[in-house]
């Protein structure tokens, strides 16, 4: 293990994940189109998307779970298809829709994965990390869902890999178990391991996160860091007005005032958000509206966030930058 | 080793089934049972000849039954379940190929069906070899070869579980091999014999009933098969279709050959479930 890092730390830029082109269809359904990533060892990255957008198929195409239908996926420069077994010996895997062995109590759970990937860790070690120490001897048939994700996480510790691949690690976590992973992550991140968390929520993802992809319908329509990610918020703040008479034509109107970024409709007609960028005026929008004819009920601001962000690139409201 | 991880899993798994104990005890009260009537019935003073033609007579009947109803029961859906419930994605995620998940099924699968056995025999045995002069060597090639007969159905049981899509599946999959294992030689002959025609010899050493008969009779001691010929019991040895075959004969169909019929019958399912289970998307 030590001397794995030392040799990490003389090559950087070795690439931990790589997807040339990757393809999955279900028949006529495109579930990922020709996805192009790279990841670099070391990084956490963040793989972000509704659910349905392919997190799951990329992630179980890594696992060899299922053929892609075109592309190549590699992993440590691996091939995933033919050197599976070879891979997974130094990958930890929190997969999406596990069952745990209902008959199998937890430690046998962990003491499972140390024969299969024959390490010498100690099971009570691991569970007390995750924070299921107490309940090694239960039957897990009894876990809680919470207590299932640390158990299998517990298991994906399971001889220090060099990558982590955690599928939505805290669905079913309440927030304060939610932060206990995020701090494994970021433990075991600090130690070299690479760690490939997907999320359908932002929030999880954006603390621990150095950069942050977005999936859409199979493909990737945002792959930046955070930092770059928020850049791109259009001016920080955005202008909601509640009325009626808001036709296509008014809103065509509106993108059209100097600074206004973007033009979203929350409800048809009666409710529409203006993305404004630094120095935009929100009275020149406002008397657009009322200019042309429609009704200005009330108006408000917000300050626009990453999950607007995300919400625009995983959602068919209207964004126009 | 990856088979052994996989097997030793899946063996703390099922032999956790109260389902599976339930049997052993019903197994053991049938088995027991049967060995205190011929006990009972004091057989054991015209011989222990005679008390091996009833004991391997009527445990025979009992075996070919019950192991392979047990064994289907024990194999079936051993693989189709982890993919019903997504453990197998807990399995899969470790370091393990799909034909190494196969083989440690089978491994784990079989050490339960020869703890079934085992157990299920105990009580059967203990009384025979306390109370009778039947032959130990007699009644261990007897637990010998119901184990290597159980082998069969969960080479099958497993083989054919890596070919389910759904529990459901597994279910009816486990009840048409377990008729069509048995009725499949008499179905054919009847409608061969319509035309006048048989199945060749060699055809009918597949069956289950010859099968334990050829294994039983080639490893025993004395060399009879169940039920075997005897000057009180003629009628009986008669029925139970003892078989010897002339050393004369073509190699397949010397008595040896059942053990290849044998590891064909566990070779055969087991290898097509793989083809097909190592292409699938989970």
């Amino acid at each position: 293990m030590q001397t794995y890092m030392y040799l990490s730390e003389e090559s950087p830029h070795m690439t931990a994940i790589e997807l040339d082109g990757v393809t999955k269809r279900y028949g006529s359904l495109v579930a990922v189109d020709n996805l192009d990533l790279q990841i670099e060892e070391g990084e956490v990255f963040g793989f972000l998307g509704p659910n349905g957008a392919g997190k799951s198929t990329t992630i179980n195409i890594l696992l060899d779970f299922v053929k892609p239908t075109a592309g190549r996926a590699s992993v440590f420069d691996m091939d995933c298809q033919n050197q599976g077994k070879e891979l997974r010996n130094r990958i930890g895997v929190l997969p999406e829709g596990y069952d745990v062995y209902d008959r199998l109590t937890g430690r046998q759970h962990i003491e499972f994965a140390i024969e299969s990937k024959n390490t010498t860790d100690d099971p009570q070690a691991l569970l007390e990390r995750v924070g299921i120490a107490d309940a090694g001897d239960r039957k897990a048939s009894g876990y809680s869902k919470g207590m299932a994700q640390r158990l299998i996480l517990a298991m994906a510790l399971v001889g220090d890999p060099d990558l982590l691949i955690l599928d939505e690690p805290t669905t079913g976590l309440d927030p304060n178990g939610a932060r206990e992973i995020r701090e494994i992550i970021r433990e075991v991140n600090s130690r070299g391991t690479t760690v490939f968390f997907s999320s359908h929520i932002l929030s999880q993802v954006e603390a621990v996160c150095d950069r942050v992809g977005i999936l859409r319908d199979g493909r990737m329509v945002a792959d930046d860091s955070i930092e770059n990610l928020r850049s791109n918020i259009p001016g920080g703040e955005s202008l909601v007005v509640e009325g009626s008479g808001f036709s296509p034509d008014i809103l065509d109107a509106i993108r059209a005032i100097d600074n206004v970024e973007s033009v979203t409709v929350r409800t048809e007609g009666e409710m529409i958000g203006v993305g404004l960028a630094k120095g935009a005026s929100k009275t020149a929008v406002l008397s657009e509206i009322e200019e042309s004819g429609a009704v200005v009920d009330d108006f408000s601001t917000e300050e626009a966030s990453l999950e607007d962000l995300f919400a625009a690139y995983t959602t068919d409201q209207e964004v126009t930058a | 080793m990856s088979w052994q991880a996989i097997g030793k899993k899946d063996f703390q798994d099922s032999v956790r089934s109260k389902v599976l104990w339930g049997i052993i005890v019903l197994f053991a009260l049938l088995i027991g049972g049967i060995a205190y009537l011929i006990v009972d019935s004091g057989i054991n003073e015209q011989g222990s000849e005679v008390v091996e033609v009833f004991v391997t007579g009527a445990f025979g009947f009992v075996v070919l039954f019950f192991v392979p109803i047990t064994g289907l029961f024990i194999s079936i859906k051993s693989v189709v379940r982890e993919r019903d419930s997504g453990t197998i994605n807990l399995l899969l995620s470790l370091p393990h190929t799909r034909g190494e998940m196969i083989v440690g099924k089978f491994l784990g699968r079989t050490a339960v069906m020869t703890v079934t056995i085992l157990v299920g025999f105990l009580p059967a045995v203990a009384l025979l070899l306390i109370q009778t002069s039947l032959s130990p060597a007699v009644l261990l090639t007897f637990l010998a070869v119901t184990v290597l007969f159980g082998l069969m159905f969960v080479g099958i049981g497993v083989g054919f579980s890596a070919l389910f899509n759904s529990e459901t599946q597994g279910t009816v999959g486990g009840i048409v091999i377990f008729f069509g294992l048995y009725l499949w030689s008499p179905i054919t002959n009847l409608v061969l014999g319509l035309a006048d025609l048989e199945l060749p010899q060699f055809a009918n050493r597949f069956g289950l009933i010859q099968m334990f008969q050829d294994m039983f009779g080639s490893l025993s001691p004395t060399g009879r098969g169940l039920g075997a010929p005897s000057s009180t019991t003629q009628s009986f040895s008669q029925s139970a279709g003892a078989i010897v075959y002339p050393d004369s004969v073509a190699f397949y169909m010397q008595n040896w050959f059942v053990f290849i019929i044998l590891a064909v019958w566990i070779i055969v399912p087991l290898a097509i479930g793989y083809a097909r289970f190592s292409r699938i998307d989970l």
